[in-house]
């Protein structure tokens, strides 16, 4: 299985805190991994640094290596904004702009330089077709994205996130914000992203984590305590701390 | 997670009540097939509160998986015990079978009584594990699981030429049914170590 991240030794400090230490691991390319622990552990931290989005808190400090595509992503040479493009994010909440569902879709490719409007109109097409949201908007793309629901205003950020033809989607708690049955639309729709993206997930909800993801890495204040096929972590912990706390007993 | 937990504890109280049903059913097996009709009737009574007991603890841990979506330990537990459960429930069946012959004093009630003893070694152990210590349980179970298996060779064997007749039918199918017992408690201790530890193991 070919690796997308292979993190060495990473640790992330703010100041004098410790964000996250020493961790190492491979993230697999076209499979869903979560990332679980309890608040304050560095699940966030470990997925903002995948795209040098923790770059943009002060006082923020780094080391180890995140190797992207054969290249550690802190050299010198990498551009982060385009970093960011080829590593889309979703965050706990929809955080569409106040301009039109088309406008919401497009602003990603035209930054990058896409103004062909034809191409555009494609892009955002394709783009809602595979955050599923295209049915329910077709024949409203130039009405305000602030009029979706919660669970629409998601999927339309997703649907942001995969027009800029990204490798990789992060997503932090995607879907904490929205009911069960707008939850289980997007928990559909990154077990379908991955056919074609490599999806990292950070979530509270462990039972979210067992059901959609293939690999699961559990932190603890900072550390990875144990990172495996979520069925072994979920069904034979090997670390007593992992057992106890998706069973509930520490966390 | 209190209220899982407590939950937990009453469907091993449960299991727990149901193990100790089913040793005291074999232990009554040979006063019944001996001709005490009080030891027959209850076996015949346990067996009716296994079925019971086993109903309740399908539903107990079949509610607590849909209420509380377990994983890892607990999750085996539930998972294991619907499984323990169905076993005991089938061992009081055996007894019940047993207990219902008539053999005379004898060659083949000595050999039947070692086999129950044996057999109630065994529930002891089992005991222990489900209680939380595993320790040597694995080779204690098959050690006795085979002592089991040769008794009942021996029985078919001392059988063999004899002429059929209800009672030699009757001692055949005792010995078959407890070797049988025998085979169902080593595969709880088996399961109670995938409770524990994770792992499959065959105790055979």
């Amino acid at each position: 299985m070919k690796a997308v991240f292979d993190v060495r030794n990473l640790s992330v400090w703010y100041g004098e805190k410790t964000g996250i230490k020493d961790v190492t691991l491979q993230i697999y390319r076209n499979r869903v991994t979560a990332i679980i622990g309890p608040s304050g552990c560095g699940k966030s931290t470990f997925l903002r640094t995948l795209n040098r989005l923790v770059e943009l808190v002060d006082g923020v400090r780094i080391q180890g290596q995140v190797i992207f595509d054969g290249k550690n992503i802190f050299e010198r040479d990498v551009d982060p904004v385009e970093l960011r493009r080829r590593i889309g994010m979703v965050f706990q909440h929809p955080n569409p702009f106040p301009k039109s569902i088309f406008e919401n879709v497009a602003y990603g490719p035209k930054v990058h330089g896409i103004k062909d409007k034809e191409k555009l109109a494609e892009i955002v097409e394709d783009s809602l077709k595979r955050a599923a949201l295209w049915d329910e908007v077709k024949d409203r793309l130039n009405d305000s994205a602030l009029g979706l629901s919660g669970g629409q205003q998601q999927r339309l950020c997703i649907a942001r996130a995969i027009a800029t033809n990204p490798e990789v989607i992060l997503f932090d708690e995607p879907t904490s914000a929205l009911d069960p049955i707008a939850s289980a639309k997007i928990e559909e729709l990154m077990i379908e992203l991955k056919k074609k993206y490599t999806v990292v997930v950070v979530t509270h909800n462990i039972q979210q984590a067992a059901r959609i993801s293939d690999y699961t890495a559990f932190f603890w204040m900072g550390e990875l305590v144990e990172y495996d096929r979520t069925e072994k972590i979920f069904e034979y912990p090997e670390n007593e701390l992992t057992e106890r706390y998706i069973t509930g007993r520490v966390g | 997670m209190k209220a899982l937990e407590e939950r937990l504890e009453k469907i091993k109280g449960e299991l727990l009540e149901l193990h100790r049903l089913s040793k005291r059913a074999v232990e009554l097996t040979i006063n019944a097939i001996s001709g005490d009709e009080v030891s027959r009737y209850e076996v015949e009574k346990i067996e009716k509160q296994a079925d019971v007991l086993n109903t309740d603890i399908e539903n107990d841990s079949l509610s607590a998986v849909a209420l509380f979506q377990p994983v890892a330990k607990d999750l085996r537990f539930l998972s294991t015990v619907m499984r323990l459960s169905g076993n005991y429930e089938r061992i009081t069946d055996l007894a019940w079978k047993v207990a219902r012959f008539r053999i005379s004093e004898g060659h083949f009630a000595e050999k039947l009584k070692t086999m129950q003893i044996i057999i109630l070694e065994m529930f002891d152990i089992v005991e222990k594990a489900l209680e939380g210590d595993t320790g040597r349980m694995r080779d204690e179970l098959i050690f006795r699981d085979d002592r089991l298996d040769t008794l009942k060779e021996e029985v078919i064997d001392d059988l063999l030429g004899s002429e059929l007749t209800h009672e030699s039918l009757s001692i055949l199918l005792s010995a078959i049914h407890f070797e049988r017992i025998g085979d169902i408690l080593s595969k709880n201790g088996a399961r109670i170590i995938f409770i524990n530890e994770g792992r499959r193991v065959w105790i055979k």
